[in-house]
């Protein structure tokens, strides 16, 4: 999202070649994650808030604004939405284990979390831009996740505020040339 | 300022040696555990830590956002100014929280109930730990000394690998690595906020 609203071409490729020791490899990092941004040939940047800072850094508007206290909450809101989202992978590989090796403890845990920070973040919509900032990148892209992926958690129920607000970005061509990728993962 | 967290961890322990190289006064607070909650404090709802009281019951994570603030606190920030250099360092920290991350995973997979481990998987972070050692090894005469931003990463967490993938020696894969952690071992950030049990 953040290529798309700096206008900043990027060509994806889309990772199929798992290796299950190794992650997702292909020379690309030693850890074998994905998102990872080829930034200097053959040299890839990771994890996603620093590609999305790098990327950020090459408009001549960024998004991150310049005065220091600001910045750190766009951060925090930022932080907030990749924990969401981390919660819900989590749950995902949890479940994707054989059956007789689910923890329920584990999974009890991921989807408080994911059930806590929605309702605390409904708690908090007031303060939160309709536009695209930083932090709300961060965020619509963490709810698309758990609407999408994992977690029968019908967040819009429990945070119709922020149904609303998320209901805001739907139409935006950012949102709509982005939103296809869920059909391939 | 109160950085909630506990000791071994190799995130905290980032902010630890930061706070001690800018002479901010953070204090190390243990967290209590509320169940499924996780580590709940003020307006953290995801229970993770560390965890930053940067302002009255307003806690900023994770670990990357709360060094970089603690770092923005400083009159001679670490965090090069130059763009390029800026993105390097975030670049060398996230390889060394890559790691810290894979050992996390590692140690939450054996933690399980014995019935539920799964080997797939205790395979799977074993190699992502041996990877990066590896990457580490080759590009260490780059890293430079004593502490900047990338540094602080990686010397946590290859502590926090050797403390709880012991069984992966790391040393001996990787004779570079380990003389110029050894670079790290004497100075007076990394004993003081060395508290790993011996």
């Amino acid at each position: 999202m953040f290529a798309q609203i700096h206008k900043i071409a990027l060509d994806y490729e889309v990772v199929d070649r798992l290796d299950p020791k190794h992650g997702y490899t292909d020379g690309h990092n030693p850890l074998g994650k994905i998102p990872a941004l080829e930034w200097h040939a053959g040299q890839f940047l990771f994890d996603s808030p620093v590609i999305c800072e790098h990327l950020d850094a090459l408009s001549k508007t960024p998004l991150l604004p310049k005065d220091k206290q600001a910045a750190f909450e766009q951060k925090w809101w930022h932080a907030l939405a990749d924990g969401l989202a981390e919660a819900n992978m989590n749950l995902m590989f949890e479940r994707l284990r054989p059956e007789n090796h689910h923890w329920p403890e584990i999974i009890e845990r991921y989807e408080t979390a994911i059930a806590d920070t929605i309702r605390f973040i409904e708690g908090r919509v007031d303060d939160l831009s309709p536009d695209w900032t930083y932090g709300n990148i961060g965020l619509v892209a963490a709810l698309d996740f758990i609407t999408h992926r994992a977690c029968e958690y019908e967040w819009r129920r429990y945070a119709p505020k922020l149904a609303n607000w998320h209901f805001g970005f739907v139409d935006t061509p950012v949102y709509q040339d982005n939103f296809g990728y869920w059909e391939e993962l | 300022m109160k950085l909630i967290c506990h000791p071994i961890s190799p995130y905290a322990r980032k902010a630890m040696i930061l706070a001690h190289l800018h002479g901010i006064d953070v204090d190390m607070v243990l967290p209590e555990k509320n169940g499924a909650h996780g580590y709940r404090a003020g307006d953290n709802p995801l229970g993770k830590i560390p965890a930053l009281e940067w302002k009255p019951q307003q806690y900023l994570f994770d670990s990357p956002v709360i060094c970089e603030y603690l770092d923005s606190l400083s009159d001679t920030p670490i965090l090069p100014t130059d763009p390029h250099q800026h993105m390097l360092s975030k670049w060398q920290h996230a390889l060394g929280d890559g790691l810290a991350d894979a050992v996390y995973n590692y140690r939450y997979e054996i933690v399980r109930p014995k019935e539920l481990h799964w080997d797939e998987m205790i395979l799977r972070h074993e190699s992502a730990i041996k990877d990066v050692i590896a990457s580490l090894d080759k590009i260490c005469d780059w890293f430079g000394g004593p502490w900047n931003y990338g540094n602080l990463a990686v010397v946590t967490a290859l502590d926090y690998a050797s403390y709880r993938a012991a069984h992966i020696d790391w040393r001996a894969m990787s004779p570079k690595l380990a003389a110029w952690h050894a670079n790290f071992i004497g100075d007076a950030a990394y004993i003081a906020t060395y508290d790993y049990p011996a």
